[in-house]
């Protein structure tokens, strides 16, 4: 879902109130000119009737959903080529379709197969109609009378049958006075040149295949580019609707339409429902990361360099308009806590929102600092889910263990997950409250192993650490379960119950000192084997190109974001300093060694699309913080300075693009329902630690019949990420079966914070709401989900059953997407030391396969 | 808080346990109000005002008195003079023992260049207060007042580039009404510490023996006997916990000296009959 072109599309279209929100799909062409060389050759599609995903690479994926005979979803691919024409050594190399085609719109379809009452899949048959609006931008525009189809624009229609095996091609324009707006075309060559074939390939029982290419507007004008590549327009209307057949009694689907929405046909004579293909490149949603190594080293006796003369306030400054950053080196939770409290106390100055959290801060008498990571990862994001990992006893060499070290992971919403959605509500938009799960990355933050580079006790550490790494966040990134059965985790390690939504279908975040020499600017890795041992398939395993990287040419395949550092010298990258340092320090960065990374995990390599990609252009920094206030005399008369820190901090700018559509809420089919807490925050004094976390009571009514789970295993600390969840489905102890296809009646939710304390037990205040009657109301957030609209709302409470329909807030309609879920903060309100938190609730409406 | 009470045992036992003390040491305030020990009956935003007072002298260019998660942190920057800044117990008459952990994290005193022979910078953080007077406090004069301190301290004497800081016992005598100037009845080297490390400091008035007993973590006491009369009440009978610094004057057109001390203060621990109200 493009929100903020969703967002301008609605402004723009409310003064009409006319016609539906035009949707919009930003593709960028594939330029042989830019893109393709007989080194990097491109890949493009065959229109051989056989759906290759990533032939389509250069392009993007959607989801196909039968809004009225439910079943299966279906994929569609686009791919356009653009005016540059291709050679033979640069596209296809070795493949049918060579060399390949220019000014071409390709489109690829995965249908799904009916099935009979056998349960065996039969054929297909029904009808494809694309819809084609040439001139987009006087549609957009609102020129006059380009609401309609229009002489330049096409209707092609495909009927086929696999059953019956025949593949029919028609093609209209538009016509005021034709049939429905259109007619027949006056000669042949008026046709855009279009071929097709529909298959149901061997190697995929389950769907019909169909493969479109369609040469975009030959006849304008003539010897030019065709209008909708022009660099003036690089528009084109698009509308895809295929409607099946019924082949069975037993079954009908795999039905599908472009922009993907239930309700009003994506074609047809209004040119403003189909959707706006823009030829550029994707929406970007920008992100920024920093680590930083602070040096602010531990207060036991046996005493070490304490890594530069900078203290909490001196990190504070430097960090509090960061994005993510992740700070290590800070081995004393209460350090951490103070760096949590001058973070947001400099941020609440400049008008900021707070940052959020992940680290330790109970480590008092029984659990000293020996137990923590020493990190901090902080965002000025929502963190969707959190987790501390500490790494296994013993893994580590001398001084090193006097911390266990680890790795600490956020998922971090992007901005895209926050940016306005408006729902119609009875024809006012209405702005959505919710956060879209669907839109995060995995960031983990590390610092493993110090010592030697070269082969020994050290490095074997750091290479345990490095596997160990891999592993957990493999572990995390694919939803969990987390469990110590299979890693060793550390006792004191904290993580989600449960499982939660896989995030390897994008790239994940490295950011650590992983104390391992690396190579800077134009340095190959010779000489650096550590860090090319670190990087390969053996440990941390990011260096091979992935299947996706190989097929596609508009995507970074850069997995060291720093190693180049932007600006004149980009080896200007080492990051180890030395606490002793002078204020030319910032000019000797490239004599310097490099320990401080911020690495991606590829999305996980499949024959399929990611749901995102990274951008080129990716931008570094290395940014040594010199202490202006160190300098003194040593009794030789030699001026010695400070570093604030002994590290360089490190700073990445990414741009995430989103290549695969998400699924949208599709009420003819089958659903699990699920409700959880994820993030409890303690708001009730101003500083101090740590709240004793627990909740009986995460309940779910649905269908008549209620499930109350309670989570009563104490959970300490300040900020928890516990995922108390409650869903619907096989696995609860009584039936509480998942929603049905066609279910139209309304789940209701809620959850009570508690904390467990020395004299009687405190009910947290989480409602934003205050003064019911009810103590669950005046305490608790309330949330019902309507299946017949697929809306989302905040409501008044549970005293009566009206409450749990009066709504408070709108947060979302599952009708735009919210693929992985709906998020969003509640909390209590109060003055002074009253019992209030700010809790994260998340609510996913989980279309299950049909079979 | 389910696991209070155990930590609150072992915490006495570390701070308590090797004490020789008339009265057994409670606990005061651990600067954690989300798990405050002792227990309060309403938790309290910030630094408890029921039982602390700030306490200032002299002048600073920078400061910070304020609660650092689940730390009491002092913080202090001065180029002139001398000056004490931090907390007193608002019922200071009835301490006679003070314990804590103390950290001072960052610390620098620089001296003068000129004029020869100008005395030091000095810098500390301390648990302090004035016990008795020895002749009979007049009015608000201190003269007389006897104080004693076990603190960590920096000097501009200390080894240029080293973080070592060292602990001190000292017990004095104010020799003026402001007891701005001091002659010192004892003092006692307790050893090193580095910059940014903890010390559990105690200080204890043994009114019995003539005596104070000074304490770092685990090493044996020290005894501070003194001689003079110890039964008058104080001028000022304040205790309290304290970044301070002690500048030389410089000659006109030198460098001007520093005094920058950044501690932080938790798990205080106070004689049994000064407990707080719940």
């Amino acid at each position: 879902m493009q929100r903020v072109p969703l967002l301008l599309a609605l402004a723009s279209l409310i003064p009409t109130g006319a016609l539906a929100a035009p949707h919009i799909t930003k593709l960028l062409p594939q330029d042989a000119l830019i893109q393709c060389s007989p080194g990097t050759p491109c890949t493009q599609p065959t229109a051989d009737g056989v759906v290759s995903p990533l032939e389509y690479a250069d392009g993007k994926k959607f989801p196909l959903q039968d809004y009225v005979n439910g079943g299966p979803n279906g994929d569609l691919f686009l791919y356009v080529s653009d005016n540059a024409s291709y050679t033979a050594d640069e596209c296809n190399v070795g493949k049918p379709q060579n060399p390949c085609h220019t000014q071409s719109l390709f489109i690829g379809m995965r249908l799904p197969k009916p099935k009979n009452a056998s349960g065996n899949f039969v054929g297909l048959e029904g009808t494809v109609n694309v819809w084609l609006d040439a001139k987009r931008d006087e549609t957009i525009q609102l020129a006059s009378g380009a609401y309609l189809p229009r002489d330049e624009d096409r209707r092609i229609t495909l009927s086929y049958s696999t059953v019956k095996g025949y593949t029919e091609l028609a093609q209209s324009k538009g016509n005021l006075s034709g049939t429905n707006g259109w007619s027949a075309l006056a000669v042949p060559t008026e046709a855009w040149a279009t071929s097709v074939m529909v298959t149901s390939p061997a190697s995929d029982p389950a769907h019909v295949h169909i493969e479109f290419e369609i040469k975009l507007a030959p006849g304008l004008p003539a010897g030019g580019a065709s209008e909708p590549l022009l660099a003036t327009v690089r528009k084109l209307g698009l509308g895809i609707e295929h409607t099946p057949i019924p082949t069975t009694s037993a079954q009908t689907v795999g039905g599908g339409r472009f922009p993907n929405r239930a309700g009003l046909s994506s074609g047809g004579t209004l040119t403003g429902n189909w959707e706006t293909l823009e030829f550029r490149s994707p929406t970007p949603i920008p992100l920024s990361f920093t680590m930083w190594n602070v040096g602010q080293m531990p207060d036991v006796t046996a005493w070490v360099d304490d890594g530069g003369s900078g203290e909490i306030d001196t990190v504070a400054q430097r960090i509090f308009r960061k994005e993510v950053a992740c700070i290590s080196e800070i081995w004393m939770a209460h350090e951490r806590g103070e760096l949590i409290e001058k973070v947001n106390a400099l941020r609440a100055g400049a008008q900021l929102p707070p940052m959020q959290a992940v680290t330790e801060l109970n480590d008092n008498i029984l659990q000293p600092s020996l137990f923590s990571t020493g990190l901090v990862l902080l965002s000025s994001r929502q963190i969707l889910e959190g987790g501390v990992h500490h790494f296994p006893f013993g893994m580590c060499t001398e001084a090193d263990c006097a911390q266990a070290k680890g790795v600490l992971w956020a998922r971090i919403a992007t901005p895209a997950a926050t940016a306005p959605v408006f729902v119609d509500e009875h024809d006012t938009p209405t702005l959505a409250a919710g956060t879209d799960y669907a839109e995060f990355v995995d960031v983990f933050c590390t610092h493993v192993n110090a010592g030697e580079n070269t082969a020994g006790p050290d490095t074997t550490a750091r290479e345990n650490q490095f596997s160990n790494i891999k592993a957990y966040v493999q572990q995390v990134r694919q939803g969990g379960p987390l469990t110590d059965t299979v890693f060793g985790f550390d006792v004191h390690d904290a993580f989600p119950q449960g499982t939660w939504s896989s995030g390897l279908d994008r790239p994940a975040f490295l950011l650590g000192d992983l104390n391992t020499v690396g190579p800077k600017g134009v340095q190959t890795n010779v000489a650096f084997n550590q860090y090319a041992d670190m990087v390969g398939p053996g440990l941390l395993d990011i260096s091979t190109l992935s299947e996706f990287d190989k097929a596609n040419t508009q995507f970074s395949r850069t997995r060291d974001l720093a190693r180049v550092v932007s600006g004149p010298n980009s080896m200007a990258g080492g990051t180890w300093l030395s606490s002793v340092c002078t204020d030319n320090v910032v000019n000797e960065l490239d004599a310097k060694k490099r320990l401080d990374y911020v690495l991606v995990f590829p999305a996980q390599d499949t024959l399929d699309f990611p749901a995102f990609a990274l951008l080129n252009g990716s931008t570094a920094s290395v940014n040594p913080h010199f202490d202006p206030n160190s300098g003194s005399e040593d009794s030789e008369g030699n001026l010695i300075q400070q570093c604030l820190s002994d590290h360089a901090m490190v700073d990445v700018t990414v741009q995430l693009a989103r290549v695969k559509d998400v699924v949208k809420y599709n009420p003819m089919k089958k659903h699990r329902i699920e409700y959880a807490v994820k993030q409890v925050t303690d708001l009730e004094t101003a500083s101090g630690c740590c709240a004793d976390w627990f909740s009986p009571r995460v309940l779910m009514t649905a269908n008549g019949t209620t499930q109350v789970n309670t989570f009563l295993n104490i959970i300490e600390d300040q900020t928890i990420y516990p995922n108390w969840l409650v869903h619907t489905g096989p696995d609860n102890l009584f039936p509480f079966p998942d929603l049905a296809a066609g279910f139209s009646g309304a789940v209701n939710m809620t959850s009570a914070i508690w904390e467990s304390d020395s004299g009687p037990n405190d009910h947290y205040d989480t409602s934003p709401e205050s003064s019911a009657i009810l103590e669950a109301d005046d305490k608790d957030a309330h949330f019902t989900f309507f299946a017949n609209s697929g809306l989302l709302r905040r409501v008044k409470g549970e005293l009566t059953a009206v409450d749990w329909t009066a709504g408070v807030e709108l947060l979302g309609s599952f009708m735009d997407g919210y693929e992985n879920g709906i998020t969003v903060e509640t909390q209590g309100q109060g003055t002074g030391a009253d019992d209030i938190a700010r809790v994260r609730h998340y609510f996913n409406v989980k279309e299950m396969e049909s079979p | 808080m389910s696991t209070m009470n155990l930590k609150c045992a072992v915490l006495a036992l570390v701070l308590g346990g090797t004490a020789q003390a008339v009265e057994p040491m409670v606990p005061y305030d651990n600067f954690n109000p989300m798990q405050s020990n002792p227990p309060r009956a309403t938790k309290v935003r910030g630094i408890d005002p029921a039982r602390w007072v700030d306490e200032q002298t002299g002048t600073r260019l920078d400061s910070l008195r304020e609660l650092a998660f689940t730390r009491l942190r002092l913080m202090s920057r001065s180029d002139t003079g001398a000056g004490r800044y931090g907390l007193r117990f608002s019922q200071s008459g009835g301490v006679t023992a003070i314990a804590a952990k103390v950290r001072l994290n960052n610390a620098k005193s620089t001296g003068c260049t000129a004029p020869a022979g100008t005395p030091a910078a000095q810098s500390t953080a301390e648990l302090t207060g004035h016990f008795f007077n020895t002749r009979g406090a007049v009015g608000r004069s201190l003269q007389d007042d006897v104080t004693a301190s076990i603190r960590t301290v920096s000097r501009s004497t200390d080894p240029v580039g080293s973080q070592a800081l060292r602990v001190e016992a000292v017990i004095e005598r104010c020799t003026d009404a402001a007891c701005s100037t001091r002659a010192q009845l004892f003092t006692a080297d307790l050893g090193l510490v580095h910059q940014g490390e903890q010390a559990a400091l105690r200080l204890q008035w043994d009114v019995a023996n003539h005596r104070f007993v000074f304490q770092r973590d685990t090493q044996p006491e020290v005894y501070g006997a003194y001689t003079v009369t110890d039964t008058h009440a104080p001028g000022n009978p304040g205790k309290a916990l304290v970044v301070t610094h002690d500048l030389p004057t410089c000659a006109s057109g030198t460098p001007a000296p520093l005094g920058y001390a950044n501690a932080y203060f938790h798990d205080v621990f106070v004689n049994a009959s000064a407990a707080p109200a719940p």
